[in-house]
């Protein structure tokens, strides 16, 4: 101790100083740096966790990796919703087109056909049920039958 | 105290078994780091709790992508890096200023055979928790985890010659403090 020639400690506390830099008045010899290192040393262990700091971590740890887990297979949900949806739109569309070919008429266009043509609505029954089958006819491919 | 670099396989081993097996591993991380972590976090945030908060959100964090630990060239002082940043958040977000007259806050361990020592334990951390933050983190790192100053560098983010120097100031200060305070400290 005797070889420290710190006397006091009002050295400035500037960070950026090069590695070998000396000193002076505040410069520590090595045999007392040892002897501080190794007291600095033996006190290490002093501080501990506290007890429930280790049930608390892992139970954080458990929490936070099924949040994830939860929040991985809400993500993954959403994904997929998303792509079926864009997936099935234009096959919606194309369905949709065919249902107008396919559909029969209802109870309204007989009676709007009925009042237009002013007949009856059995009549206008008939002329709608007409009108379905040349358009399905008009629809379907007869070149190609005829050719044959 | 162990090898460094051993100690480093050690936690890289650990991590390797919580990206394997999940959550369940982490108590082998636990128990072979959160007494250094806890300690040198102490010395970051001035406060026992602050610590102890500031480890537990490193280890979920490690515990949500272990394979980054597991794959860092030096898992040990990436793990303090870790629980450095998490204590540097906790101090910006509390905004407090660490003025620590005691050592209250702390919860500390003697066996009986060092209940003599006690006195010395106890000026030792009331010295480090004298210097500033910048100083005692590298004394920290240099003496109880034995790192070289190109490891404290890169755990602190700064050049090792600047962790070299606050190395050399931290031990004129604490020359001075343990000295003002008695001479049977360092014997």
């Amino acid at each position: 101790m005797t070889d420290m020639r710190a006397e006091d400690c009002d050295f400035d506390e500037n960070d950026d100083f090069d590695q070998n830099e000396d000193f002076g008045e505040n410069r520590v010899s090595p045999e007392f740096l040892k002897l501080l290192e190794a007291t600095v040393q033996s006190a290490g262990a002093y501080v501990i966790p506290s007890d429930n700091l280790r049930p608390h971590t892992l139970e954080a740890a458990r929490d936070y990796s099924s949040d994830r887990r939860g929040t991985y297979v809400l993500a993954k949900f959403a994904l997929t919703i998303a792509i079926l949806g864009c997936v099935s739109l234009p096959v919606i569309d194309r369905l949709a087109s065919w249902h107008d070919r396919v559909n029969s008429p209802t109870t309204s266009q007989i009676l709007e056909i009925a009042q237009k043509k002013s007949v009856g609505i059995d009549w206008g029954l008939f002329e709608a049920f007409s009108e379905l089958r040349q358009n399905q006819a008009s629809r379907f491919p007869t070149q190609v039958l005829k050719r044959k | 105290m162990s090898n460094p670099t051993s100690f480093s396989e050690r936690v890289r081993e650990s991590a390797q078994c919580i990206a394997e097996s999940g959550a369940a591993a982490l108590s082998g991380l636990y128990d072979l780091t959160s007494m250094r972590l806890v300690r040198f976090a102490v010395t970051i945030t001035r406060n026992q709790h602050d610590a102890e908060d500031a480890v537990q959100a490193a280890l979920v964090r490690v515990d949500g992508n272990a394979k980054l630990l597991s794959r860092a060239d030096s898992p040990w002082p990436y793990l303090l890096q870790m629980v450095r940043n998490e204590s540097l958040l906790i101090l910006r977000r509390k905004r407090r200023v660490a003025i620590v007259s005691n050592l209250t806050d702390l919860r500390t361990h003697r066996s009986v055979d060092e209940v003599e020592k006690e006195e010395s334990y106890r000026a030792v951390w009331m010295a480090i928790r004298s210097l500033p933050v910048e100083q005692s983190e590298v004394v920290v790192l240099k003496i109880w985890e034995e790192l070289t100053f190109a490891q404290i560098a890169e755990v602190l983010g700064l050049p090792a010659a600047t962790a070299a120097s606050r190395y050399r100031y931290a031990m004129q200060k604490l020359a001075c403090e343990l000295r003002s305070k008695t001479a049977e400290v360092l014997l």
